[in-house]
Parts: C-alpha cells; sequence; structure tokens
C-alpha cells in the first residue's frame, strides 16, 4: 500500500520536469489516429494476429485505475481479478496496477506528467495486457497506447454502457461494461418508500460526475410525477442539516460525492457515511462499494463480478485468444443489494422487497443464533415453572392438611379437657357449694346483728370480709373450670411460670380428690419455672395423669390412696414435672403401649388421656413416659424445655 | 329461739364455711363450738351436754358417715344434722338410717337450719329425759337379788308362780314371797307395770 502511494504521488507531483519536456506528445497520437484509420487498423489487425501466432504476449498484465488506490470499488475489482486470474492454471500472470485518480486530478499536463511516467516506468517491464478499469483509464489509455503499449490489447472493466459507444475503441479491445440509469435508481426509491413523491438528490453535480452525468438527461423524465430536491454539491455539514430534515414520502438518491460543496475530498464511500447517520429517510445506493456505509439499498453494480470476468478476459487474451475475438460484455453485474441494519432503521419490511433481493449484515435475532439453546432454556424454565407451581400446590394442600389435623387435634384436646372437666365437675360443683354456703349464712348472720339493737359492726365487718373471700374463692375455681372449658382455635402460646399450672390444676383436683378420700401432695420446686406453651394443656395433662392415678387406686385402702405430683430439673435444661400414685402400678410390657391411642385399661375410658398427653407434650418439645415406683404404684414423668434456656 | 346452756358443734375442714355457720349461729343466741375435724371433736369428747352437731358429709381425714359412726359406738346423745355440699339419695339414706337428726344441702338458709338445729335440740333433750328415767328403772332393777331377779324375768314373760315354782324348783309360797319383794323393790303395785319396766329396759329380748 504505501509502494503504491509513492507511486501516486509520483505520477502527480514529483516530476514536474518531465511534464514540461513532453508537450507534443498527443497532438502525435491524434494525427495517428485521424489519418488513413481503415488501413492502419486493418494492418494492426493483421500485424496482431500474426505477431500472436508468431510470438506469445507476455505473462504479464497492468491495470489502470481510475480511481485512487483506496477506492473501495477497486479493492473489490482487483481482490476478484486477482483470485480469477491464477486460479486453477500453473503459468502465472503477474499484475501490476497503476491509479490514476481521476476524481481529482486531469487535464492534458496531467496525462503528459502520468504518460512519461508510466514509459519510462514500464521501460524494461514487459506488459501482454492491459486493464482500463473506468471510463477516465479507458480513455487515457485509448489516447496513449501506441506510445506506450502498443502491441498489448486492452480490456475494459468499470465502463458503463453509453462512455462505451461513444469512446473510438481499438480492434483489439473487448471488455466488461455496466449500467448505471437513474430509472433504477428511482425504481430502488420506489421499492424502499411506497407512496414515494419525492427524491433528495445527493451527490456531486452530475456534470462532475463521469460515470452518472447521463441522469440529468433522463431526470426530467421524472419531473412530472415527483418533486425532486436537489441536494447536490453542498458542504457536508449542510448536507448533514439537509438530510435530517426531509419531508416524509422522500427518498435519498445517492450517486457519489468526491469533492463537497466546500472542497473537502471524500472517497464515495466515506462521503456516503459522514451524511447517512444524519438522514431521516431511506437512501437509495447504486454502487455495491457504497453497501454498508449507511445506505439502504437499491441495484448496485458489484466491482467483484466485474473483476472476475474481466481476468478471465485477460487469461484467454495471454493464452493466445484474440481480443478482437471476444465480445464486449454488457451489463449483468446488478444485483438488488440491501442493508439489514437500514431496513430495520426506517422500519421496512423485507417482504415488501423484490424477490431475490440480496440482504447484507443481518443480524440474526437471538433466536435465529440460538435457537437450541433458547428451545433448551424454555422447555426447561417451562418445566421448573410446573415443578415448582405443583410443588407450591403441594404445600398449600400440605398446609392446609396441617392446619386442619391441627385444628382436629386441637377439637381432640378440648374434648378431652371437656370430659376431664365434667369428671371433675361433680367434685367441683360441691366445692362451689361451700363458699356459697359460707356466702348466705354470713350475709343472714350479718342481718341478724344489724337487726340488734346496738347492732355489733365489728362482727359484721369480719362477716363481710368472710364473705369477700368465700366469693374470691368461688370465682377462681369458676375461671379455672372456664380456662379449661374454652374452646381453642389456636395454640396460645406464652411464657408462663409451670408453678401456676401446677397449681391451677390441683384447684381442679382438690375437691374430686377430697371426694375420692385421695391425699393430694405437692412438692414444687422453691422457684420460678419459665415454660412456653398453652397453660391450658399443660394443666390438661396434669389432670390427666392426676386422675389416671386416682383411677388406679380405687382398690386401694382408703388411706393409702396418694397422689405426689413433684418437679425436677433435668440437666438439659428442662423441668421434669412427675405424677405419682400408690396403685397397683402398670405391667411392664404395657409401660409403652398405654400411651397409645385408644388404649385402656379402664371399663369406661376412651384410651385417649395418655395419648393426648402425649401429643400435648411433644407438641411443646418434651417427652412423657411411664415407670413402676419400688415401693409401688406408678409414676408419670413429663418434661417440658425451660423458656429461658431457648432464649437467645 | 335461743336455747340457753346449748351448744352447737360445727364440723367442717372448709375455714370460710365454719366460721360463717358459727356467725350466724351465734346471732341467731346460740353457742357454738367449731371443729376443724372429726379427729378433732373426738379429742375434744362434746360430752353429754343439751346440743347437737353440725357435720359435712365429705371432709378430708375422718369424713362426716364415719364421724356418725364412732359417735354412735361413744353412746353420744349428740343428735348430728348433716349439711352437704353435694346430696347425693344414698350418703343421706345412709346418714338417716344411721340415725341422722336431718340432711341439708349447702347452702341452707338461716330459717332452715334453725328450724333444724332446733329440732335436734328438741330430741337431744327428749333423748337426755327418758335416759334420765331409764337409769332410775335400771336402778331399782339392780337392786333385785339373783333369784327375785330370775323370778322377776319368768313372771315378766307370762309365767304362773306354779310354773316359775317348777322351773326354779321351789316351793310356790317362795315364789310368792321373791314376787312380793320384787313389787316392793321395783316400787310398783301391780305385775303390768313391772313387766313394763322389763320392757323398757330391753330385758325381754330373746336371750337375755
Amino acid at each position: 500500500m504505501n509502494w503504491l502511494r509513492v507511486v501516486r504521488s509520483s505520477v502527480t507531483g514529483l516530476f514536474p520536469r518531465l511534464f514540461r519536456a513532453a508537450p507534443a506528445a498527443p497532438r502525435r497520437a491524434l494525427i495517428r489516429c485521424s489519418s488513413g484509420r481503415i488501413l492502419i487498423c486493418l494492418t494492426a489487425v493483421l500485424v496482431q494476429a500474426v505477431s500472436a501466432v508468431a510470438e506469445p504476449l507476455p505473462r504479464s498484465v497492468l491495470i489502470i485505475d481510475q480511481s485512487d488506490t483506496d477506492s473501495i470499488w477497486y479493492h473489490a475489482f482487483s481482490s476478484a481479478f486477482r483470485s480469477a486470474l491464477n486460479t486453477g492454471s500453473m503459468a502465472r500472470i503477474s499484475v501490476y496496477a497503476e491509479h490514476l485518480d481521476r476524481s481529482r486530478f486531469g487535464g492534458p499536463q496531467h496525462d503528459e506528467l502520468a504518460r512519461m511516467y508510466l514509459r519510462d516506468k514500464f521501460s524494461k517491464t514487459p506488459i501482454g495486457v492491459v486493464v482500463a478499469q473506468g471510463a477516465g483509464a479507458l480513455e487515457f489509455l485509448i489516447r496513449w497506447r501506441a506510445e506506450l503499449w502498443p502491441r498489448a490489447p486492452i480490456v475494459f472493466a468499470g465502463v458503463d454502457e453509453a462512455t462505451v459507444a461513444r469512446l473510438p475503441l481499438p480492434v483489439d479491445a473487448t471488455g466488461v461494461t455496466y449500467r448505471l440509469a437513474f430509472r433504477d435508481a428511482i425504481t430502488s426509491a420506489r421499492i424502499l418508500v411506497p407512496g414515494l413523491k419525492r427524491i433528495a438528490l445527493v451527490g456531486d453535480p452530475f456534470e462532475r460526475q463521469a460515470v452518472r452525468g447521463h441522469y440529468k438527461q433522463e431526470l426530467p423524465a421524472f419531473a412530472g410525477e415527483l418533486d425532486v430536491i436537489d441536494l447536490m454539491g453542498l458542504p457536508m455539514a449542510e448536507l448533514r442539516r439537509r438530510v435530517a430534515a426531509l419531508p416524509d414520502d422522500t427518498a435519498i438518491i445517492y450517486t457519489a460525492i468526491n469533492v463537497d460543496g466546500a472542497g473537502a475530498t471524500y472517497l464515495p464511500n466515506e462521503a456516503l457515511a459522514a451524511f447517512a447517520d444524519a438522514a431521516n429517510r431511506p437512501i437509495v445506493i447504486d454502487a455495491e462499494s457504497n453497501v454498508g456505509y449507511g445506505g439502504t439499498g437499491g441495484l448496485v453494480v458489484g466491482a467483484g463480478p466485474i473483476g472476475a470476468e474481466t481476468a478471465r478476459r485477460v487469461r484467454r487474451i495471454v493464452d493466445g485468444e484474440a481480443a478482437s475475438a471476444i465480445p464486449i460484455s454488457k451489463g449483468g453485474f446488478a444485483r438488488r443489494v440491501f442493508d439489514w441494519r437500514q431496513l430495520q432503521r426506517f422500519a421496512i419490511s423485507e417482504s415488501s422487497l423484490p424477490a431475490g433481493s440480496e440482504i447484507r449484515f443481518r443480524q440474526p435475532s437471538v433466536w435465529e443464533q440460538y435457537c437450541w439453546q433458547l428451545t433448551g432454556i424454555i422447555v426447561a424454565l417451562a418445566l421448573q415453572t410446573a415443578v415448582i407451581t405443583w410443588l407450591l400446590i403441594e404445600r398449600h394442600r400440605r398446609k392446609r392438611a396441617e392446619l386442619e389435623s391441627r385444628s382436629r387435634m386441637l377439637e381432640v384436646i378440648h374434648l378431652n379437657r371437656a370430659a376431664a372437666a365434667g369428671a371433675l365437675s361433680a367434685s367441683i360443683a360441691h366445692d362451689i357449694n361451700q363458699p356459697l354456703g359460707a356466702i348466705l349464712s354470713s350475709a343472714e348472720a350479718a342481718e341478724l346483728l344489724l337487726a340488734a339493737d346496738p347492732p355489733n359492726l365489728g362482727k359484721v365487718k369480719t362477716i363481710l370480709r368472710n364473705i369477700r373471700e368465700s366469693d374470691q374463692y368461688a370465682s377462681e375455681i369458676i375461671q379455672h373450670l372456664r380456662k379449661l372449658l374454652k374452646p381453642r382455635r389456636e395454640v396460645e402460646l406464652q411464657e408462663f411460670d409451670l408453678n401456676d399450672a401446677i397449681a391451677g390444676a390441683l384447684h381442679l383436683l382438690l375437691p374430686e380428690a377430697t371426694k375420692r378420700g385421695v391425699g393430694l401432695i405437692a412438692n414444687g420446686l422453691q422457684r420460678a419455672l419459665p415454660v412456653r406453651a398453652d397453660q391450658v394443656h399443660l394443666q390438661q395433662v396434669i389432670l390427666n395423669l392426676a386422675t389416671n392415678g386416682m383411677d388406679a387406686m380405687s382398690d386401694s385402702a382408703p388411706g393409702a390412696r396418694k397422689i405426689s405430683i413433684e418437679t425436677a430439673l433435668t440437666a438439659k435444661s428442662e423441668v421434669e414435672v412427675s405424677v405419682a400414685d400408690s396403685g397397683k402400678g402398670i405391667p411392664d410390657e404395657k409401660l409403652k403401649a398405654i400411651f397409645d391411642t385408644f388404649y385402656t385399661t379402664k371399663q369406661h375410658g376412651t384410651g385417649l388421656g395418655l395419648s393426648i398427653a402425649r401429643t400435648i407434650v411433644e407438641t411443646y418439645g418434651g417427652k412423657i413416659w411411664a415407670e413402676n415406683r419400688s415401693g409401688g404404684g406408678a409414676v408419670f414423668r413429663f418434661t417440658v424445655p425451660l423458656a429461658e434456656a431457648r432464649a437467645p | 329461739m335461743s336455747t340457753p346452756g346449748a351448744v352447737i358443734h360445727v364440723v367442717d375442714d372448709d375455714p370460710r364455711f365454719r366460721t360463717a355457720v358459727a356467725h350466724l349461729l351465734e346471732a341467731g343466741g346460740y353457742q357454738v363450738a367449731l371443729y376443724q375435724s372429726g379427729d378433732q371433736l373426738l379429742r375434744n369428747s362434746p360430752g353429754d351436754g343439751l346440743g347437737c352437731i353440725l357435720l359435712d358429709v365429705r371432709m378430708s381425714g375422718l369424713d362426716g358417715l364415719e364421724l356418725q359412726d364412732r359417735l354412735k359406738q361413744m353412746d353420744s346423745v349428740l343428735p348430728i344434722v348433716f349439711l352437704t355440699g353435694h346430696g347425693d339419695i344414698p350418703t343421706s339414706v345412709k346418714a338417716i338410717k344411721a340415725g341422722a337428726e336431718d340432711f341439708l344441702s349447702k347452702p341452707v338458709s338461716k330459717n332452715t337450719l334453725f328450724a333444724a338445729v332446733e329440732r335436734a335440740l328438741a330430741h337431744c333433750r327428749e333423748q337426755r329425759a327418758s335416759r334420765g328415767q331409764l337409769d332410775n328403772l335400771r336402778a331399782l332393777v339392780s337392786a333385785l337379788t339373783s333369784r327375785e331377779r330370775e323370778v322377776f324375768l319368768l313372771l315378766a314373760r307370762g309365767r304362773l308362780n306354779k310354773q316359775v315354782a317348777f322351773e326354779l324348783g321351789m316351793s310356790e309360797r317362795t315364789v310368792k314371797a321373791h314376787r312380793h319383794a320384787v313389787m316392793q323393790k321395783l316400787k310398783v303395785t301391780s305385775l303390768a307395770q313391772a313387766v313394763s319396766i322389763a320392757e323398757r329396759l330391753g330385758m325381754l329380748a330373746a336371750g337375755t
């Protein structure tokens, strides 16, 4: 590339002396061409034919390119040309290239300079075929070939049909033409903007454009149907402003900008990229070299196919075929190409494009790119969702079942408690008549005392106190009973002193114990026993155990009936409550079975009392078991964790 | 309404009820003695004075019926009025059959209680009076010689002099003499009166 640059600058600027030294050369060539044209041409053909037979052409080709070395068009052309030229052949053909940079340099002086430069440069390098790339290069060659490479046939490329028709082609020239028509650009514009009403023309003024100069003549044909917004020859900054504010139903038709209105030079694709991002309407392009620089698309002429076709012709000629025998290829190199990104930008549906359109730069959607992975993920997600949903439903059902079983259990526990209360109620009723009797008698005593003269008020005071105490005692009993009978929908977890629960249980048990002649002994620890549970439930456990104990002693001698309730601390910060009786004890093999539901030894037992006691104790994290005492009788023990041990 | 000298013995293990009844009875003019258990009553031997016992059926320790039993064995003349918080028929029947004066339910009204107490005291008084007559008769009978006693028992059972003489192996004249002595010692003027004494002292029961 560096070398190419040096060549270009040397042609255009480093040899002013050479340029001045040869002013007469063009004139000589013109004379030779015009005088006796037919004869000369005929002779040339004969000479060529003879020499072709006699002497093969050197296996080298020189490309004279009209553009600058960095031209995208040329690059596409050149790489296709080079790869097509030496494909499938062992006999390689050397390729040289020179650039005229016609868009920026021209005129007789420059041509003269270029001619001398080329003559000197290639004086020792034989050239078999000269390729003219572009109309400018072909014109240059037609003018100077006789002097530079008189024997080398010309293969031209990248020249539009109209130009070829206009130029005086030598006989040994063949080539590849293309056709650029303004009509095609309009067609493309109508594809991109269905209700097209206006076109905005962007590019160098037509008269400065070598290959699109004829657009100026074609334009009036459309003036009736379309409004034309002429943005040609504007400075880039202004152009950007104008293309950003175009009305609807407008398409931009971009030809080529090499020099903008402010004199800045561009490659056509560079210029396109410089304003395309500002445009608010789709841009129609006509050269493949402009695809990918912000143009939306159109019928584009591609340099690649032209390069390949050119290479095939060069090879045929180098291999001995006469250039004059190869017909000029016409057109067929244009394709509809669109830039997917721009289609997206202007929301143009692919389905509105003609069949066979090529869409480039398509960014495959994530779906297209990762179809399998996405399908997998979706399936996995769906499965996961299904599993989670199922689990949630299961969880919900389980929770409901748990709640139901819990409420059932609470009901059963309550029924058991009610039964226990019922069993004790006869005794409790007796117990309640005590304070009631005391109250009645006291009140009547007070009446008598007050009726006396003088009334003994001191005694009445004592009596009133007695009434109050009796009343309190009665209400205590009723409270205990009510607590016991109150149905519970939920467990009421609270921290309380276990001693209180035991005291309450004793209160309820005492009348029954008295009735049955059972001595009730309570030996509690002299300290607070904070536990976390439902107080009534633990009381119920004690009631169940004590009532069981009393039942077990129904056959014992009246004096020997004793229930003793004791508390002790275990090593594991638990409190152990034991309820011991002096009955017959439990057969050793039954010590476990007695806690089973519906296991009973009593004639009217339900078999629920101990089972419920176990359920309650285990609910609060304790254990319950039975033992036989060495001195006779059974002892039931249960543990409850102390609340202080649980606290963090 | 009050009866001077009468003592009402209240036995109840509930201090509040005990005190309340005591207040009521005192207000009614009775003299009251309080016991928290049957044992305490027995230890303090209420004696043969005029009075009655108000007894709770159900108590820890010695219960009401047991105490009634013990008092009967001790030949107490004090009538027992039972007071119960939960009177059941078997218990009341048992108590009445064993000689209870009355069976009241707690709570008991003043009028009911006082009426029962009065009845019990009247009964007690009677008891004490009849017990005094029998004691006199017993003293008269104890003055008889063994021979005179034998003759008295046979005559009381309706034997003729002749039959008594035959059974005891003595002459009819001797029987007549004994009979005369018996009549004199028993301070009766007719045989019928003598038979009545034997009956009241329970001497006519078989085997005696």
